[in-house]
């Protein structure tokens, strides 16, 4: 924990200051701890108003997604200028001295995150009737950003997306032939990949915060970049994201419904088949960064038993790759 | 019941074992029961957290000492099936096309490796 508590309640007193003046920071408390960042909770008091704020900020050591506080930051402000639904930012910036470390401050905002509860809990059927339909609304808006609104932003331009994977898969040199067998899959039944778009990366339950009416804010921009949109649409339907449901769509729906919510909203074609070929690709690219944490673990980059564990979550997707796989060639 | 042997409770011969009891499965077992019963219920948050994913982990690791001889000889069998010396081996006969032909056959033989591994890592998993 030694590199935690960097960031006192005068500190953040500092940087708010200059936004709204006097401020009083209280609350301060941690919420969890991602891989790459941690995330504080904390109320900012000024003499007008009372605020509920979240700071984030990088942390040290492992940066596999290489996405910092405050280019998030950049990319949330642009999102939000787009329609698309994000928490406001407050400010962000660098922390000083040695070890420099982006940070971001945006407005809390109400709501839940944990799959299972949204999935299950009676409290959520309302937002679970309407989600499908917030979540390619939401999609569409993204990818309608012009490129060229992110200029300055380092985003990686993903043109060959299978050729991408497999670096890093070959890059590992862990051989495992069930990922090959999905390779040499998807090399054959690659559909034409669409023109390339602003994507979010990781768009799925867990990283969107759901109120009781539905969709309230798209949360953890990490690993946004260019490529084409349909992954974000395919990410969401593999079965780690489903939570345990047996709904293939995200643990909510079916594939009619999200494409014929995502092709009225953006007017962009997506068969099936195409969605398909996605959601196979992103059960690939699970499985693969399941093999990648193992890795960490084993060649002592992290000694997290999260982590470890993860590792042995590379046989479920090996599983789920076999069973969908083996439908379509029998 | 006067005339019962209690020496060895019953427990299986240890004759040609090197070690005493409790075996290493016996001991991660204990381990496994005593976060579950006696840890867990009086912790949470981020600590409940943590036990729960490592007597998940200790789970694992009895599937795995327990199923290890069995399955070493069925991965051989199905590498034998394939003309594959071992995985790697495998990885680069598929990827050099090697079964394309027999795409279904290869399938079969991947999914009897990974229902394996995943009887061990996570049988919940199997729908």
């Amino acid at each position: 924990m030694s590199n935690d508590a960097v960031f006192e309640a005068n500190w953040l007193e500092e940087q708010l200051h200059e936004i709204f003046g006097a401020t009083e920071v209280t609350n301060l408390s941690r919420l969890s701890g991602g891989a790459n960042r941690e995330t504080w909770s904390f109320e900012a008091i000024t003499k007008e108003k009372h605020r509920s704020l979240i700071m984030q900020i990088d942390r040290d050591g492992m940066d596999r997604l290489n996405g910092t506080c405050e280019r998030e930051s950049r990319i949330l402000r642009i999102a939000k200028l787009n329609g698309v639904p994000v928490p406001t930012v407050v400010a962000s910036g660098f922390s000083e001295g040695s070890g420099s470390r982006s940070f971001s401050i945006t407005e809390k905002m109400p709501g839940e995150t944990i799959a299972r509860k949204i999935l299950r809990d009676s409290q959520w059927e309302h937002a679970r009737g309407n989600l499908i339909h917030d979540m390619a609304k939401a999609l569409a808006a993204i990818h309608k950003i012009d490129r060229s609104q992110f200029e300055g932003i380092e985003l990686s331009d993903i043109r060959d997306p299978l050729s991408s994977l497999n670096s890093i898969y070959e890059a590992l040199d862990d051989p495992h032939p069930t990922f090959d067998f999905a390779f040499r899959w998807l090399k054959t039944n690659q559909p034409k990949i669409s023109e390339s778009t602003f994507v979010h990366g990781d768009f799925r339950l867990g990283n969107l915060l759901i109120d009781t009416s539905g969709l309230n804010a798209v949360l953890d921009w990490e690993i946004a970049q260019f490529g084409d949109p349909i992954q974000d649409l395919g990410w969401m339907c593999v079965r780690a994201w489903r939570f345990g449901s047996d709904q293939r769509v995200a643990g909510l729906g079916s594939y009619d419904e999200l494409i014929e919510s995502y092709v009225q909203e953006s007017g962009n074609d997506v068969s099936a088949a195409t969605l398909f070929w996605w959601e196979i690709f992103g059960t690939l690219r699970w499985g693969i960064i399941c093999l990648q944490m193992g890795g960490d673990f084993r060649k002592g980059r992290t000694n997290s038993l999260e982590i470890a564990a993860i590792g042995r979550r590379v046989a479920e997707n090996e599983y789920d790759l076999l069973q969908a796989i083996g439908e379509k060639i029998k | 019941m006067s005339n019962e042997d209690m020496s060895d409770w019953g427990l299986p011969s240890r004759k040609n074992y090197p070690y005493d009891a409790p075996s290493a499965v016996e001991l991660i077992h204990a381990v496994e029961e005593c976060i579950t019963e006696e840890i867990m219920p009086s912790s949470d948050g981020v600590t409940k957290w943590k036990l729960r994913i490592a007597a998940n982990a200790l789970r694992i690791a009895i599937r795995e000492i327990e199923n290890e001889t069995s399955h070493k000889d069925t991965l051989q069998t199905v590498l034998t099936d394939l003309e594959a010396i071992d995985m790697p081996d495998l990885s680069e006969k598929i990827k050099a096309g090697h079964y394309d032909d027999r795409f279904e056959m290869l399938q079969e033989k991947l999914l009897s490796i990974v229902t394996m591994k995943l009887e061990v890592a996570n049988p919940r998993h199997f729908q």
